[in-house]
């Protein structure tokens, strides 16, 4: 709660958390749900941040209705790009996603008169509603949260229905899923466009809320940033998501005693995370929870016999 | 047409395409022979230039000392990245995914390890040949942009013997074209996985020291190499050593030729759409034979 945390900066990052975690929930469909590869999500949260950015500062439009149309236009490319590329599996959709979103990158960097190019675009207006504008973190705080809990619960809605338990069977099984009359195409196609909607949105959040961005926005560091907290936190779950923020973000803040060498020991961090924990942190937590009951259950039946 | 121009232009993307070959075949073997991708292997092209322009620059040695000098490090280096970030996680239920993790923190290991020892400046390898300049009908070629053509066929010679006439070339080439019929007639897989990574560190260090002294080199060079790797392995196609050279040289000159006709800014927007049409059209790559069916699932 920002008003027990008492430091502005603190709360600063914990917003940032919120953002990312929106964008790992939805980079997770395709990692954890389809059990696929993509390595081209950086560009739909750069092509939320930068069209609602152009759409609110340049062109002078309203704030949400600008950030819906973001959202509509990354799954816009979402789908042709789906379309396009969701016959390959594997390192091969990966590459040809990282290809598409190379490709868009060296637009947005050479679109000067609209993206500004390497000059960046600064000064983007700060999120607001209705007429409060929210221009601090404590402000953006219970927004962005509600925003979090809105996308948790759809993400959640969709993983239990019909079409999540569709594609959990993908996952699991391709030729099985299409032996008892899955659409596997059209549905990777629709999970594929809903993750780059998402992806979109927190690509708009944070365009708002940070206020610059630059052709780096949509650059392969964002693509390692919500890789790493996927994977850390761990594939397929939402628990995950939050946890892998909140280690991505926090972690290296804590590390700044370490000066120089904080993204060092951070990058190896990472890799003995992954090595000694390849299924990510949140599985292994709900696992020793999951044990902590069982004993706790035990010895309670022990003390009731005796 | 300004055929010097153009001419002027064949060279430079073919000097660049060689790097680029060294480069992809190590990225190419790694990727075929162990099935994993190796996100830090921009990050041994990069050391490569770095630890040439230490020896060679900052040590004072000599030029060619240097380039066997990193060469060899960047071997050793290749050996413990394969030893820590990726043979830990062979055979898990999830490689593909853990590896990428893995050999992504060993890069930022890396790159900001470099940043630590050498800051965020380029550097410049210095080279007995900078002002050598050798002109041919009006074109003009520089001492650097010549070693690489020397150095590159040499050593592609050289891979190219190995491959052929060495039993532990024999071995590699047979491992990247089928690990399980190469595990069939007894060839240890282990052996093989070190191996290609210990080549792969020395390919990728070769390139980097090849092209430090024209577009300088820094702690942040390896990422952008990663792409064009990536660009060359798929229209080649996996475990592919000459497809991955004759590529290399292509992705080279076309991206020259295109800045020359078309745009500089472009260029490798152009590349990469060549390699989405090649992935849809031909996914198992321009070089291997046989049909999608296993690469499609």
């Amino acid at each position: 709660m920002p008003f027990a945390i008492g430091s502005t900066y603190l709360t600063h990052l914990i917003v940032l958390t919120f953002i990312f975690s929106i964008f790992a929930i939805g980079y997770d469909i395709v990692i954890g749900g389809m059990g696929q590869f993509s390595f081209g999500h950086q560009a739909f949260w750069g092509i939320g941040a930068y069209v609602s950015a152009i759409l609110v500062r340049n062109l002078g439009g309203p704030l949400w209705p600008s950030i819906l149309a973001a959202v509509v236009g990354a799954a816009i490319v979402g789908l042709v790009i789906g379309l396009i590329s969701l016959k390959l599996r594997g390192p091969y959709l990966a590459i040809v996603t990282l290809g598409f979103a190379m490709i868009i990158q060296i637009v947005i960097i050479n679109w000067k008169p609209v993206t500004h190019g390497w000059m960046q675009l600064t000064n983007i207006p700060h999120l607001s509603v209705g007429n409060i504008v929210l221009n601090t973190p404590i402000s953006c705080y219970y927004l962005i949260l509600a925003l979090l809990v809105l996308v948790i619960f759809l993400v959640s809605r969709m993983k239990a229905s019909r079409f999540g338990r569709a594609l959990v069977a993908f996952r699991e099984n391709e030729d099985r899923a299409i032996s008892v009359g899955i659409p596997v195409f059209k549905y990777l196609v629709i999970a594929f466009t809903i993750s780059a909607a998402i992806s979109a949105l927190a690509g708009a959040l944070y365009a708002h809320y940070i206020g610059m961005i630059n052709p780096g926005t949509a650059g392969l560091s964002y693509l390692w940033t919500v890789l790493i907290i996927v994977l850390i936190g761990g594939p397929g779950t939402i628990g995950g998501m939050i946890l892998g923020s909140f280690i991505y973000i926090l972690v290296p803040e804590f590390l700044h005693v370490a000066d120089i060498y904080r993204y060092v020991i951070f990058g190896a961090v990472v890799m003995i995370s992954v090595i000694f924990n390849p299924e990510g942190i949140w599985p292994r937590l709900v696992l020793l929870w999951e044990r902590l009951g069982v004993f706790v259950r035990g010895q309670l039946l022990k003390q009731a016999k005796e | 047409m300004d055929w010097t121009a153009i001419g002027q232009h064949v060279i430079f993307g073919l000097s660049n395409g060689m790097a680029y070959a060294l480069f992809a075949v190590g990225l190419s073997l790694v990727w075929g022979i162990i099935g994993i991708i190796n996100l830090a292997h921009g990050e041994l092209y990069m050391l490569g230039g770095l630890l040439a322009w230490w020896v060679g620059v900052e040590l004072g040695l000599n030029y060619f000392v240097g380039i066997i000098a990193a060469m060899l490090m960047v071997a050793v280096v290749g050996v413990v990245n394969y030893q820590i970030a990726a043979r830990p996680l062979l055979g898990t239920p999830r490689a593909l995914l853990a590896t990428f993790l893995a050999t992504l923190g060993l890069s930022m290991i890396i790159t900001n390890s470099t940043v630590i020892a050498t800051g965020r400046f380029a550097r410049r390898l210095v080279t007995p040949y900078d002002d050598m300049l050798i002109s041919v009908g009006g074109l003009q070629i520089t001492g650097p942009r010549i070693m690489i053509f020397v150095i590159g066929v040499v050593a592609i010679v050289l891979l190219h013997l190995f491959i052929t006439r060495t039993r532990w070339g024999k071995m590699m080439a047979a491992t990247a074209e089928s690990s399980v019929g190469a595990l069939l007639v007894g060839i240890d897989p282990g052996r093989m996985h070190l191996f290609a990574f210990a080549l792969a560190g020395a390919l990728a260090a070769l390139g980097g020291i090849l092209l430090a002294p024209i577009w300088y080199t820094s702690a942040f060079a390896g990422q952008s190499m990663l792409l064009i790797g990536f660009v060359v392995v798929i229209v080649a196609g996996l475990g592919s050593i000459l497809g991955a050279i004759a590529i290399g040289l292509l992705v080279g000159l076309s991206e020259s030729l295109f800045t020359y006709f078309v745009s500089m800014h472009y260029a490798s927007a152009f590349i990469f759409t060549i390699m989405i049409v090649v992935l849809l059209l031909k996914p198992r790559g321009l070089f291997r034979r046989g049909g999608a069916s296993n690469i499609a699932k």
